[in-house]
């Protein structure tokens, strides 16, 4: 693998160094779909869903407070 | 429309309400009293199952599908390693598919990608780029902020590229990092990597390749070390993006493309 960015290395993978309070604590989002739609979500203690990312290219699913990042979603 | 033009003449019976769109009965003639509950009855539901049916399929009334759709391309590009979760990415294993969707979709015409990244792995980049150099659809590129390093194929791989007056391309040689083997063999490799990229942009855009790799090995620009940062009209002067300009200009743009590859006998229909 060979990366081509502006970002130094040490930068992007600091996870060892600073395994403090906030990397280690930062929860790695999953993927679910719903309706046709695929979202990043991060699970909730209560067990619902918190949107992260909307992954659509379709500019209307951004219009739709529904898919809001930020936005609980129940699980149904 | 037939349907409507040959059931213009017949009188109607009254019990439609307005909003209906009468659908032609051939086998019930249309003189029969209109007040008759059990013939009337499966023909009220098949047209209420007509109606869910022409409805369902557009979602609501007010949102037809829309005809260009964007893919938004930030943070670092994510390739074959999962970056720590620190990391703001765009994997390619959601760009990828998405770019395959939008080929196939004949109701989209358009893609915008708006870019805002600081780079990321060379094959994913390189990926991204080919897909959207290959696209039958209309593309337009809109460099917000920062299209960096691997962002630069990227943006000149669409049909027409913007850039914002304020945002930058930071264009530098590839390095190698972790476990390296200082052996030639190395560097000629390192060095096959980068002519990829240079060829890249140099054939998609009016930078020659001179002058691509010039600006890439100049020193001074970035301070202690090598690369050149453009910015806006920089990138427009030396050929590398088309114009710039920001979100309405891109897509007024796009209108363009759409309409040169498609004609303006499609668009009536959208």
């Amino acid at each position: 693998m060979m990366l081509y960015t502006i970002v130094p290395m040490e930068a992007i993978f600091v996870e060892e160094e600073s395994t403090g309070i906030g990397v280690s604590s930062l929860p790695s989002p999953i993927m679910i779909r719903r309706d046709g739609i695929d979202l990043l979500v991060e699970q909730q203690p209560g067990g619902e869903y918190r949107i992260q990312r909307l992954i659509s290219t379709n500019p209307r699913d951004f219009l739709n407070p529904k898919w809001q990042p930020g936005s609980i979603l129940s699980i149904s | 429309m037939e349907e409507q033009e040959q059931n213009s003449g017949v009188p109607q019976p009254n019990n439609y309400s307005s909003g209906e769109t009468p659908v032609p009965e051939t086998e019930n003639p249309p003189d029969q009293p209109p007040d008759q509950p059990l013939r009337q009855s499966p023909r009220r539901h098949r047209l209420v199952l007509e109606n869910l049916k022409t409805l369902g399929q557009v979602g609501t009334v007010s949102a037809p599908e829309s005809k260009i759709h964007t893919l938004i391309i930030v943070g670092q590009i994510e390739g074959h390693l999962i970056l720590p979760p620190k990391n703001k990415t765009t994997k390619y294993e959601h760009i990828i598919p998405q770019l395959v969707a939008i080929e196939q979709n004949p109701g989209i015409q358009g893609v915008l990608v708006i870019l805002n990244t600081v780079g990321g792995d060379v094959e994913a980049g390189l990926a991204i780029a080919e897909m959207l150099e290959s696209l039958s659809k209309a593309t337009v590129s809109l460099v917000l902020g920062g299209g960096h390093s691997i962002g630069v194929p990227i943006a000149v791989a669409t049909n027409y590229s913007f850039i914002a007056e304020t945002a930058t391309m930071t264009i530098h040689p590839l390095r190698l990092s972790g476990l390296v083997v200082g052996v030639p063999q190395t560097y000629e490799y390192l060095d096959k990597m980068q002519d990829r990229v240079i060829k890249f942009v140099t054939n998609h855009s009016k930078v020659s390749e001179e002058r691509f790799r010039e600006l890439m090995f100049k020193t001074g620009d970035l301070v202690r070390d090598i690369g050149t940062v453009l910015v806006g009209k920089d990138a427009v002067s030396c050929g590398l993006i088309n114009e710039v300009g920001g979100i309405s200009q891109a897509l007024k743009k796009l209108d363009e493309i759409v309409e040169l590859k498609y004609g303006a006998g499609r668009k009536g229909l959208q």
